[in-house]
């Protein structure tokens, strides 16, 4: 061979070379090196064959055309390895076929082909080149391609293993994007459906809990006489009445319980708090049902399990369902007993009857919602079939585990364990964990330091019957509070003064007058604080108090409940005015309640409720009505419901806490909905208390007005939590 | 059939008087110098239902002479309808459908028309060569003009086009002949860096430094007394291609950074030689290709178009008569009357034997058509 030739060959090799492994798509990297082998090889077609086992991890004996050029000749696209282009090749290193060979038609897998050169070169075990020439070829040449080739097309195999990894991660990381699209999209889905399930959910119970609320409301006045005499079959019709809605009620309320466990949006208020308050309260709940039974009941506390850290209400609720199941299925003259017990990091509680027990074919079913267990326990024993589904689901959202023993005609015994928080102080009193959940203004009071003691005196008007109303004049100024005390006897008052606010605290706590009137720049403890302690304590909150300031500072005055705010110097005429005002107040015995529903039964029902001389009902059926009665009567108290057309209870709300004149108009807020967090917050800060419909009777909304007419100053979190608990408490277990 | 007049009322009756009927094409070739107006032209074919291809070319060839202005109008069998491809190099071309529809009865030939200053014609014929592949022969050139700036060039019954190609798929089989007759002198040299037509490096340094250098040595020119052109013309570079001629790559222009500029494509690290052309070897290579259309024996030759090369021409100068009366000559030794028809071309398309489709440069490449 002459040098040129051998350097042409060189050459040629050299470029073929670099031509291998420059892209890592396959087709790509095919195309760069197959063309320009034919190209300079003076060759006609060239195919790349790949098993499908290498291309596609597939486990069968076919191999597929993955390049050809030109592609049109291409003719067949899969073979089986066992044709003799595979099988035939695989056993040497080259395999030349000839048109002049007498097999050379079984090669022929192209268009067009009827003579020429087939040289098949095996590339490692991953599959095949297949190359053709139209000229026929001495076996010497192709051979010697074939050799020259050789290590070229080990670069070239090790090259398109390294495009079907290449292309085999990028299909993994497609999937993988197309799979967390899909999840994207599914959870965007689900969302929607969970929200507009949860929407549906909210209106729904608001419109099943509204109508109930007139009948069990309605049913329950009539039972109690406030209509009149009634027969006893009346009173027992009205009885079922006033069962079956609340036994549609709780159904409902258990619904919506479940409903928010499964979309996840059931929110645990978790705290420290002493076990043996639930266990009380879950007595006292109980109380009336197992007297009624006759049954002995039994609770065991654990000294060294004093505190729990749970959701107080939902721990409440997993105890009394568990106990009412107990009572329910426990005949006359059986025990109950319910204990708490220390094991390792968990609180166990085991609610124990010798009651009718569960079958063991029946036990599978116990935690499933809507399942009693069989028709005939169905129709002898009252309930909805969801308490333990959702006493489980509470559980198991502490985080804690369920279980029971039973035995048919011994008894059954469940018990659930919750963890116990690292750090908790497991023996300490429940007292020490109570004061430390205290809310801060009582913390606050609890700073201040210890009243002196002295005995007050209290000038007198002249010739007083000792029985005038008694003013107390807070003032550090002495001439200020001489000028007071006697413009005050002068006009029929008696007075008693105090020159700090903390004598002014202990003054009016022991003596408790008919009104103050208070400086606000004093040396210590200044007027405002005297004045949020004053309307903190339940003893001195409904005590008026008038403002006497150097400053115009009536906006704060009213906010923290002063009755009148006075810029010194103060005028006589219109000082002594306001006290008249006060004593006119005073004398009404009647409180003002101001009811709101867009529904006129729902009016009707508070309104029937609070008939009698305790009580002056204003109503109004719409927000636009509430905001205008509000303003114009001012009244002592609101009973607002939320979901109203055009103006909703939030709005009436939101109106009357924007203006000084309503801003501390105590708010009870009456409704069907079933409240969002976001709700929850909004109203905590901003109402007094919070009740459902159909979850109250007479007594229970007298006792609440009356409750938040005394505490109405208490506007913390705190107490609006504990306010709704208690609604919550009352709601569930009624 | 060549008319030397320059207006377009010639070439239009000239093309009536073909005839063409439906399944046939009017070819023109156009050359540069006092053209009809193109706009015209085209309407005016068109007003008259005439269905029409065409470039426009340095020189036409009509037999034993070259002109610098005129056309050569030739009536072609079409089996289907011409494709026009634009915007070659400025968007994705986007034929295969089109092409794949396409049936061919056995002997066709895809007759093309490239602007050869475009610079995505070897994506474009690997492409057509791919969907169409051996079904058809393939011969055409690239159109254009001798200043080497990129213009309109192509046109059809649609308009005319610059970076643009157009197929006619003609119903006639063809034999074809591919030669250049350059020889090398000079290499190899590796192409170290390269992209489309641009050699930017040659064995790791500065492509003109190399090529000055081996050239200057060569030709005891000096690239400092001459334009780049000038001694360039006589010194392409020829790719390596076993078994046959180098593939000729004509280096036209060099920039300011000092790559050379050719026309076609130089694939990076491909082996390049420094050919040169010596007189009678290139006009030889011109009958050879004669020569090879009459070898497989078919003598029923109806047509004979020529596309050969313009730098031919600037390198023979006056001596490329000969190389056309060579033509001439083989083709009657060969016992044939066809009168060759052609033009001088900016880059030749033929496909080797039933092979690869290329671009030559430099090269003659003749097509010899029968049925």
């Amino acid at each position: 061979m002459k040098s040129s030739e051998m350097i042409d060959e060189i050459s040629l090799l050299y470029e073929l070379s670099l031509s291998i492994g420059t892209s890592l798509d396959l087709q790509d990297n095919c195309d760069i090196f197959i063309r320009k082998l034919l190209s300079r090889k003076n060759l006609d077609f060239a195919s790349v064959w790949i098993k499908e086992s290498a291309l596609c991890f597939q486990d069968n004996d076919n191999a597929q055309v993955v390049y050809a050029y030109p592609q049109h000749r291409i003719s067949l696209t899969q073979l089986s390895t066992s044709h003799p282009v595979f099988s035939l090749s695989e056993k040497c290193e080259v395999l030349v076929v000839n048109s002049s060979d007498e097999n050379f038609s079984q090669f022929i897998t192209e268009k067009e082909v009827f003579c020429g050169t087939f040289i098949i070169i095996p590339l490692g075990t991953i599959g095949i080149l297949k190359l053709y020439s139209v000229k026929e070829m001495e076996d010497t040449k192709a051979s010697r391609i074939a050799s020259q080739l050789r290590n070229i097309l080990s670069k070239f195999e090790v090259s398109l293993e390294a495009c079907l990894m290449h292309k085999r991660t990028l299909l993994e990381m497609s999937e993988k994007e197309k799979l967390a699209k899909e999840l994207f999209y599914s959870k965007i889905v689900a969302e929607t459906a969970n929200r507009a399930k949860s929407e549906f959910l909210a209106t729904m119970s608001h419109e099943l809990r509204t109508p109930l609320n007139s009948v069990i409301g309605f049913s329950d006045l009539m039972i109690a006489g406030n209509v009149g005499e009634l027969s006893q079959m009346q009173k027992k019709f009205l009885g079922n009445i006033s069962t079956s809605g609340k036994h549609l009620l709780a159904l409902i309320n258990n619904v919506l319980d479940i409903s928010k466990v499964e979309a996840g949006k059931m929110e645990l208020n978790c705290e420290i708090f002493a076990v043996k308050e639930t266990f009380t309260e879950v007595k006292q709940l109980t109380s009336p049902l197992v007297e009624k039974k006759g049954l002995k009941v039994e609770f065991c506390l654990d000294e060294k399990l004093a505190n729990i850290y749970a959701d107080k209400i939902r721990f409440k609720q997993i105890l009394f369902n568990l106990a009412s199941n107990a009572i329910k299925f426990t005949p006359a003259g059986g025990k109950m007993t319910i204990s708490s017990n220390m094991y390792g990091e968990m609180a166990q509680f085991t609610v124990r009857d010798t009651g009718i027990g569960i079958a063991e074919e029946n036990k599978h079913k116990l935690f499933k919602p809507f399942t009693q267990l069989d028709s005939a326990t169905n129709r002898m024993y009252d309930g909805t079939g969801l308490g333990l589904s959702l006493v489980k689901s509470f559980v198991e959202l502490h985080k804690g585990e369920i279980w029971f023993e039973s035995e048919v005609g011994k008894g059954t015994a469940f018990t659930f364990e919750i963890p116990l928080i690292a750090g908790l102080n497991k023996e300490g009193t429940a007292e020490a964990i109570t004061e430390d959940t205290e809310t801060i203004p009582t913390k606050d009071i609890e700073n201040i330091p210890e009243p002196i003691i002295y005995i007050p005196q209290i000038i007198e008007p002249l010739y007083s019957s000792r029985d005038e109303p008694l003013i107390l004049v807070v003032e550090d100024d002495d001439a200020s509070r001489e000028l007071l005390e006697v413009t005050l006897t002068q006009e029929g008052y008696r007075v008693v003064s105090a020159p700090n606010g903390k004598e002014a605290l202990e003054l009016a706590n022991r003596m408790k007058p008919f009104a103050i009137t208070l400086d606000i720049m004093m040396p210590g403890m200044n007027g405002w604080d005297v004045l949020k302690y004053l309307k903190l304590e339940e003893h001195t909150h409904n005590i008026p108090v008038i403002i006497t300031s150097m400053l115009d500072e009536r906006e704060m005055g009213v906010i923290w409940g002063a009755v009148e705010h006075f810029i010194k110097p103060i005028q006589k005429d219109t000082l002594l005015s306001t006290l008249d005002k006060i004593k006119e107040k005073a004398a009404k015995s009647s409180l003002s309640v101001l009811v709101v529903d867009d529904e006129k039964s729902a009016v009707e029902l508070v309104a029937a409720m609070l008939d009698g001389k305790e009580f002056n009902v204003l109503k109004a059926y719409g927000g636009q009505e509430a905001i205008d009665l509000a303003f114009k009567e001012r009244p002592d108290l609101i009973v607002l419901d939320l979901m109203m057309p055009d103006i909703s209870g939030f709005e009436v709300i939101k109106a009357l806490k924007s203006k000084p004149d309503t801003i501390d108009i105590p708010i009870i807020i009456c409704t069907a909905k079933d409240l969002e967090p976001t709700e929850m917050n909004t109203l905590d800060e901003n109402v007094s208390y919070i009740v459902h419909k159909g979850m109250f009777n007479r007594e229970n909304l007298i006792g609440i007005i009356k409750g938040v007419q005394k505490k109405t100053c208490r506007k913390t979190d705190c107490y609006h939590k504990q306010q709704y608990e208690h609604a919550l408490t009352i709601e569930r277990f009624l | 059939m060549y008319i030397p007049a320059s207006g377009f009322d010639e070439i239009i009756t000239a093309a009536e008087g073909l005839n063409p009927k439906d399944d046939e094409v009017v070819l023109i070739l156009l050359a540069e110098e006092q053209m009809p107006d193109i706009t015209t032209l085209i309407s005016s074919l068109n007003q008259r239902g005439i269905n029409f291809i065409g470039g426009i070319f340095p020189r036409v060839i009509h037999g034993e002479d070259l002109h610098r202005s005129g056309a050569v109008v030739r009536l072609l069998p079409l089996v289907n309808k011409p494709l026009l491809v634009t915007e070659l190099s400025t968007s994705t071309i986007n034929i295969q459908h089109q092409l794949s529809d396409l049936k061919f009865s056995k002997g066709s030939t895809a007759f093309i028309l490239v602007d050869g200053l475009s610079t995505s014609i070897h994506s474009f014929l690997s492409l057509v060569f791919q969907q169409l592949g051996v079904s058809v022969k393939y011969f055409g050139g690239g159109a254009g003009y001798l200043s080497f700036q990129q213009q309109p060039c192509i046109f059809c019954p649609q308009g005319i086009y610059k970076d643009a190609a157009i197929i006619a798929f003609i119903d006639m089989d063809s034999e074809l002949g591919i030669r250049h007759g350059w020889k090398r002198i000079a290499g190899p040299f590796v192409a170290t860096r390269s992209e489309g037509g641009v050699i930017k490096e040659l064995n790791w340094s500065n492509s003109y430094d190399v090529y000055k250098k081996a050239v200057e040595h060569e030709s005891g020119l000096k690239f400092d007394e001459h334009s780049f052109f000038e001694i360039a013309k006589g010194y392409p570079f020829g790719i390596y291609s076993e078994g046959s001629e180098d593939i000729v790559r004509d280096p036209f222009q060099v920039t300011e950074k000092g790559e050379i500029i050719c026309v076609g494509e130089v694939p990076e690290n491909a082996v390049l030689n420094i050919l040169k052309g010596e007189k009678s070897a290139l006009i030889d290579s011109a009958r050879q290709a004669i020569k090879d259309c009459f070898s497989s024996g078919f003598n029923n030759i109806e047509y004979c178009l020529v596309m050969d090369c313009i730098s031919r021409v600037l390198f023979l100068e006056e001596d490329f008569k000969e190389e056309l009366v060579s033509l001439s000559r083989e083709i009657s030794f060969n016992n044939s009357s066809v009168v060759p028809e052609g033009a001088l071309t900016i880059g030749e398309i033929a496909s080797r034997e039933q092979g690869i489709l290329e671009f030559y440069n430099k090269t003659i490449v003749v097509g010899a058509f029968h049925e």
